[in-house]
């Protein structure tokens, strides 16, 4: 098991310095000047030129790229060029918020998905099924912005249940978790009942039920377990770009997180917040999946790690 | 007895429009501020939250004129190379540090020597600031500047507590500390910024307690939280919601020109550009009457000069009308009876329907023969472009923070300004250079004439297609009473009250 974390921390690492590396060269291969953009538009071409030496981007691109390297290794991830402040304070609270709404948001998803797609496979192709996997096609193709101002306006203007946005109390990340989720949890229930479906026709299920096991413990603990592994794995992919990929639900609900940085701070070519935001990202996407693997090995035993 | 009820609702119609104190306004806005320092900053959020927080020596009333605000008065010398300020006195910062001439030099000894984002604005004009007295500080510059007081009334050049300056170094803009009706409470970043009254402020208590700026970045969502009451007053709202919200009896629809003139620049130093009939065809193949309300739906008005009406030193011109006739004669005479190709490059979103103007163009240019290829660019991407004056026609808007013609005529139209620097159409007229140049040393009517023969031979020029001057809707609810905008893009709740 040591040598399985070693491996992976080292995985890591590796994946880390090459997301470091390629989100800096990818940055700089864009057209636009960050000190352009940061002076603003009406600015005196002298800001310009001071902005840019203030920033080093009058520098060859590998001494910056060394320079950075060098400061990361010091735990320094550098200061935002718009607003000077350090990367790691502009990130922090983001983060938090960020994985406020996709924790919210993936567990209403996963509970909703596994609850519709059980259902429906226990009993398939009935109403209850046709129903809940029309629903979770809507869920699929349904627009989030269209999601989000649907339910902006019914529970925000029309209802005043909830704040249209923002953030604040409980009650500001219900909407957004709701809109997120709803779209996430449409993939988990049609995986949960396909997944489903096929393992209650599988050998060991008939075997169990004419062992005489009740129905809810043929499919708990027989069926269902087995089922799980792929809906795990789907589980944990939208954890992992309900972090980076949560941009529009952000955006609509005013809701302060990392997509809505990252997506800003590419329009402004401010480069230190982007580079941090992707090795945020990257670090937790890394982090999920290994989490997966280890709630693989706990569903199935067959799965151990060497 | 009849008399008795009619005086009541007298009374409780003058109590709902009397002044009154106290409540919280929140503004739903579209972008964050970037860093509170009055010196350091180039955004608009920035600058509005700031002249919450701080005063300036001299202010912007709403129809852009000067009056004294920190400065009692002032004195020009002769020459027009000293001003001489007589500051109020016992004015107090919000941290208790005095407010005097002192504080004054301080501030601008800062923006002068160091190189801070807005340093450019000063340093070039501005030889010394000294505290001759208590209450009295002198401005010396290299050079008379018309525009100098234009740039006191910026939002750069509002004072802040050399105390906090000291205290907090680089880190200032976090903590902004002023003479203002309103005083920093927090700021949480890409999330909100709360201010309170300032009970002590030197023209009175300001009427509301409170005012939260909530970064809200989808318009749609600005519109929701007015309509539900979340918001007092949302920002930059698209023209296609505001008849929606003129039928809600709750909120008022506030529609005030800018100084942002939108136009389509032309390289007038590549061919067939480098001939002025054909600079001029494209102006009269334009029907900017149209553009406004078919494609701004009315909240734009047709430009007639590289200046807006509200830009000091504006003189209307008469523009071009819209003419394809004469367009198709000019380009005939100029030796394109078929046209010719171009181009034509546009941001998308920067501005109030940008491309779709640029389309409704290329259409139009299309019925005098001018066949235009529209591309479509990322602002970051389109800047860089314009800098290596690859450009044959560009969409353009500028709109000077000075609120003065100077600002639009140097960077703009200057040959000294070419691209990189912002004039990105090439131009070059040494009979412009000249009256600008002129302006810039000129004072009061004679820098006005300056300015008015300088826009009569640029608009004769036409190195751009002069398309129009943007408007700015801002909504609030009808509780909120005497909410102020600035036409340089800055909407004041600080008189505000909530009724």
């Amino acid at each position: 098991m040591l040598a399985f974390f070693v491996r992976r921390l080292l995985m890591l690492l590796f994946v880390l310095f090459s997301v470091v590396t390629m989100a800096f060269f990818v940055m700089r291969l864009a057209p636009g000047d960050p000190a352009r953009i940061i002076a603003g538009f009406d600015a005196p071409y002298e800001t310009i030129l001071a902005l840019r030496r203030e920033l080093g981007l009058d520098r060859p691109v590998i001494v910056q790229y060394v320079r950075y390297l060098g400061s990361l290794l010091r735990g320094d991830f550098g200061r935002s060029y718009n607003t000077r402040r350090p990367v790691l304070e502009e990130l922090g609270w983001r983060y938090k918020n960020t994985l406020i709404l996709a924790i919210c948001a993936v567990s209403f998803s996963t509970f909703l998905g596994l609850t519709l797609g059980g259902l429906s496979a226990i009993k398939p192709y009935s109403i209850f099924d046709n129903f809940a996997m029309v629903v979770a096609l809507l869920g699929v193709s349904a627009p989030i912005f269209w999601l989000a101002v649907i339910f902006m306006w019914v529970f925000g203007v029309k209802l005043r249940i909830f704040p249209t946005g923002g953030t604040g109390t409980v009650r500001h990340i219900v909407l957004p978790s709701l809109t997120l989720g709803l779209a996430l949890s449409a993939v988990i229930a049609r995986m949960t009942r396909s997944c489903l479906l096929e393992c209650l026709g599988q050998d060991y299920v008939r075997t169990a039920r004419a062992m005489g096991f009740g129905e809810r413990t043929v499919i708990f603990r027989y069926a269902l377990r087995n089922a799980l592994i792929p809906v795990v794995t789907v589980v944990g992919l939208q954890l992992g770009y309900s972090l980076a990929g949560a941009v529009l639900t952000e955006t609509v609900f005013a809701w302060p997180g990392l997509g809505r940085l990252l997506v800003d701070s590419i329009f402004a070519r401010d480069y230190p917040v982007v580079q941090g935001c992707f090795i945020f990202v990257a670090f937790t996407f890394a982090l999920t999946n290994f989490l997966v693997d280890v709630v693989y090995s706990l569903l199935d035993p067959r799965i151990r790690y060497h | 007895m009849k008399k008795f009820w009619v005086l009541l609702v007298l009374f409780v119609g003058f109590l709902g429009l009397a002044q009154q104190y106290g409540g919280t306004v929140v503004i739903a806005w579209g972008t964050d501020a970037v860093r509170l320092d009055p010196a350091d900053m180039t955004d608009n959020p920035s600058e509005t939250v700031l002249r919450h927080i701080m005063d300036g020596l001299v202010e912007f009333d709403e129809g852009l004129n000067i009056n004294p605000c920190l400065a009692k008065s002032w004195e020009i010398s002769e020459d027009g190379t000293v001003y001489t300020f007589y500051l109020r006195e016992g004015i107090k910062f919000h941290d208790g540090t005095p407010f005097n001439a002192e504080a004054v030099a301080f501030n601008f000894n800062r923006i002068i020597t160091q190189n801070l984002r807005r340093t450019a604005l000063f340093q070039p004009y501005i030889e010394s600031v000294t505290a001759v007295d208590e209450y009295v500080v002198v401005f010396k510059l290299f050079a008379p500047f018309g525009a100098f007081l234009h740039h006191l009334s910026h939002g750069a050049a509002l004072i802040q507590s050399p105390t906090a300056v000291k205290t907090w170094g680089t880190e200032v803009g976090k903590h902004p500390v002023g003479t203002g009706p309103f005083k920093f409470v927090e700021w949480v970043p890409g999330d909100h910024i709360t201010l309170e009254a300032n009970t002590e402020y030197w023209k009175g208590r300001p009427y509301l307690d409170r005012i939260i700026f909530q970064v809200v970045p989808e318009a749609a969502t600005r519109v929701f939280r007015i309509e539900s009451g979340e918001a007092h007053v949302a920002t930059r709202i698209p023209p296609t919601e505001v008849p929606r919200l003129q039928i809600n009896p709750n909120i008022e629809v506030m529609v005030r020109q800018t100084l942002r003139v939108i136009y389509i620049g032309m390289n007038n130093q590549k061919p067939p550009f480098t001939d002025v009939r054909v600079r001029q065809a494209v102006n009269y193949a334009i029907d900017k009457e149209l553009l406004c309300q078919s494609i701004l739906g009315g909240y734009a008005d047709p430009a007639d000069s590289p200046l807006a009406p509200l830009t000091w030193g504006y003189y209307s011109t008469g523009g071009y009308p819209y003419d394809p006739e004469k367009a198709k004669a000019l380009l005939a005479e100029a030796g394109y009876p078929n046209g010719f190709e171009a181009t034509l490059y546009t941001p998308k979103g920067r501005y109030l329907m940008d491309y779709e103007t640029a389309l409704a163009v290329q259409a139009m240019l299309a019925d005098v023969g001018i066949k235009v290829r529209v591309q479509v660019m990322e602002w970051a991407a389109y800047l860089s472009m314009l800098e290596r004056r690859e450009q044959e026609m560009f969409l353009l808007g500028w709109a000077p923070s000075t609120a003065d013609g100077d600002w639009v005529l140097r960077p703009l139209l200057h040959s000294a300004n070419w691209s990189p620097r912002d004039n990105n159409a090439l131009y070059a007229n040494p009979e412009v250079d000249a009256l600008i140049e002129q302006g810039m040393r000129a004072m009061g009517q004679e820098r006005y004439e300056l300015y008015k023969k300088a826009q009569e031979i640029i608009v004769r020029d036409a190195p751009w297609a002069f398309l129009y001057v943007l408007k700015d809707i801002n909504v609030y609810n009808k509780k909120l009473h005497n909410v102020q905008y600035l036409p340089i893009e800055i909407l004041l709740v600080k008189n505000a009250w909530l009724g």
